[in-house]
């Protein structure tokens, strides 16, 4: 009995504190279970898309008329959050000028952005690019990924932005975003 | 082989900036994000507008989504719908 109680508190140490954020933890799909950061409670529905997300417990949710709204409540200077936005696809573009206009897009409008990676992810139903960037504004450094897909007639863009102050910081944060991310359910 | 990304005025965005981004991935901000595949496709060769000199921001590019193709082929129109939801992110981040 408290070997079985020693070999869980084993696992579950390794797979909270085990590893950055890589692919299998993206796609959700493979590799360990991983306990969630904090406990997740409400969920959404995401008008447009037909999806609905998980949010965790300390996130807030609003909608404005240019995109879905979710924040953490925190105090720091800069609290993460995910703007999600849903756009008629006019010019009917695939992914690899969707992605290309992005990152275009970015480093023209902001001067000290950073592009880290750009990957691609199956999450769900949906093909997904994953950009990954950095850049701050002030003192204040900050890690941003946005994740863009097509759906039916629509781009959906899902752009997520947190606190990088100490060096890899961001990683903790995005972490948070792909478990939104993969709760995301029709 | 393109040179990488040096600033972001005039510049090219190829392969060069792939592995300019994978040193920095190794420096500690993406330790082990690592995954390449596909990067080549994505993001080809394409060349910058001049930004405007703002200190920290250039202004949002292009109209309404979809409307326009700059010389490149790139839809300028969708590029200033990302930037909007950036730009939302920073808005909403900072508790001023």
């Amino acid at each position: 009995m408290n070997r079985n109680i020693v070999l869980l508190t084993l696992f579950l140490s390794f797979g909270f504190h085990s590893g950055s954020p890589s692919t299998e933890e993206n796609s959700g799909t493979k590799g360990k279970v991983q306990e969630p950061l904090t406990k997740f409670s409400d969920r959404p529905f995401l008008e447009g898309l037909g999806m609905s997300i998980q949010l965790q417990d300390n996130w807030t949710y609003e909608k404005n008329e240019n995109a879905f709204i979710f924040k953490e409540n925190c105090t720091d200077v800069f609290c993460s959050n995910m703007v999600v936005r849903l756009m008629e696809n006019e010019s009917d573009l695939g992914m690899a000028e969707l992605t290309q206009a992005f990152i275009t897009s970015i480093s023209q409008r902001f001067r000290e952005i950073k592009v880290l990676g750009v990957t691609e992810e199956k999450i769900g139903d949906l093909n997904f690019t994953i950009a990954d960037y950095k850049m701050h504004e002030g003192s204040t450094h900050l890690g941003g990924t946005t994740a863009l897909t097509i759906k039916g007639a629509k781009i959906v863009s899902f752009n997520f932005m947190g606190e990088n102050q100490q060096a890899g910081s961001y990683v903790n944060h995005r972490k948070v975003f792909f478990q939104m991310l993969n709760s995301l359910k029709s | 082989m393109y040179l990488p990304v040096k600033g972001t005025s005039n510049a090219k965005i190829g392969l060069g900036i792939y592995a300019e981004q994978h040193q920095k991935i190794h420096n500690g901000f993406f330790e082990g994000y690592d995954k390449s595949a596909g990067v080549d496709l994505l993001v080809k060769s394409i060349s910058t507008k001049k930004m405007n000199n703002f200190p920290g921001r250039a202004p949002a590019v292009g109209p309404k989504a979809g409307k326009s193709k700059d010389f490149y082929g790139i839809d300028i129109g969708a590029g200033a719908q990302f930037i909007l939801g950036v730009d939302l992110n920073l808005k909403i981040g900072f508790n001023h």
